[in-house]
């Protein structure tokens, strides 16, 4: 017998030894991202309190959001106060023809990372006096995967769809377009030469998002904004609508 | 490719338990991964081996289960896969559906001794 333990080791030429002991399960069941998840929620409230609407515009890159952004600023600015945040892996290019509108705006570099994350957010929000700010833009960085898996508090997250792209991609990254509340298929005033119908776009994202509401437009021409100004003055006033009703 | 980020918050979480159990070596981990979230298997698992080095859980083998795509059909409630099917009931052809799962990106659990 093992002197130091007293198992039954019968080999009287070892005075002692190590105990592998069995593995031991763990259940855990923990989100990977409970972190982000903690703070996304925390950004939240702070939106909240502000009243302030906040959309996250994602998509591939190139598919027009800062196009789309600079024509929103200008229509929308005199009868709402706006502000941008940039989020580019290089460059502050986008935050220079943002800044030409005349809205507040800070850019964020994420060097590496493929997306914006709701710590960047956090610390974005210093830059901005959010009580005066009625809508919040994130323009996260263009990438139709990553920015599908990061909360950042925002209210809505609005999928830009660009018909050069290809009708097909909502089925190719569903993942993005399913965690969607608006997707917006723009660029329409090339659907002619593509040789494509905007009804193809439609029909694809429905399949991944059955109930997911679908815009068309076209920054270029001006085709089909009305649409998306009317959405984003609706969203501003129920945020504000939310907070003004009196306690009961 | 965020992978890399999410197996350092994955390596962190882990280090974290064993911190406050006194766990002496964490042998396995096992992760459940969504068919849609957005994370590629293999990348995981090769961050996991840089991620691990010099740690606790040096050495311990990575279990990733798969979680299908489901979705629930409104119309008639049969329960299908959704990239298998192409996001249509195969059992009445409706496009009207619920998502069950496919999004998870969750720590299950480890082994440790």
């Amino acid at each position: 017998m093992c002197e130091t333990c007293g198992c039954g080791m019968t080999n009287p030429n070892v005075f002692h030894h190590e105990h592998e002991s069995e593995p031991k399960r763990v259940e855990l069941e923990e989100k990977v991202l409970r972190h982000n998840d903690r703070l996304a929620e925390r950004n939240r409230g702070i939106f909240e309190a502000t009243q302030v609407l906040v959309v996250n515009l994602v998509s591939s890159p190139g598919a027009g959001k800062t196009t789309l952004l600079e024509n929103t600023i200008r229509a929308l600015k005199g009868e709402m106060a706006i502000g941008v945040i940039e989020g580019d892996q290089q460059t502050d290019r986008d935050a220079k023809r943002i800044e030409a509108t005349g809205v507040n705006v800070l850019q964020i570099n994420t060097i590496d990372a493929c997306h914006l994350d709701a710590h960047m957010i956090k610390h974005a929000l210093d830059h901005f006096s959010l009580p005066e700010l009625d809508l919040l833009f994130i323009e996260n960085v263009g990438n139709l995967i990553c920015p599908g898996a990061f909360d950042l508090g925002e209210d809505f997250r609005v999928v830009v769809l660009s018909t050069p792209e290809g009708e097909d991609k909502p089925l190719k990254y569903p993942g993005v377009f399913i965690g969607s509340h608006l997707v917006l298929v723009s660029k329409v005033d090339l659907l002619r030469i593509l040789e494509l119908e905007v009804n193809q776009f439609f029909t694809n994202v429905k399949k991944v998002h059955p109930h997911v509401p679908c815009l068309s437009l076209s920054a270029k021409t001006g085709e089909g904004m009305e649409g998306w100004y009317a959405w984003l003055r609706d969203k501003v006033k129920e945020k504000k609508k939310n907070l003004n009703q009196p306690p009961g | 490719m965020h992978e890399l980020g999410l197996m350092q918050n994955i390596v962190d979480t882990v280090q974290d338990y064993a911190r406050k159990n006194n766990v002496h070596k964490v042998v396995k981990v096992m992760l459940e991964v969504g068919q849609v979230s957005g994370v590629v298997p293999e990348s995981l698992e090769f961050c996991f081996e840089v991620c691990t080095k010099q740690t606790v859980l040096e050495g311990a083998t990575l279990e990733i289960e798969r979680i299908a795509a489901v979705g629930r059909c409104k119309t008639c409630g049969e329960g299908f896969d959704l990239l298998t099917h192409s996001f249509s009931c195969p059992k009445c052809g409706g496009t009207d559906w619920e998502m069950i799962s496919g999004r998870e990106l969750i720590i299950k659990g480890m082994e440790v001794t």
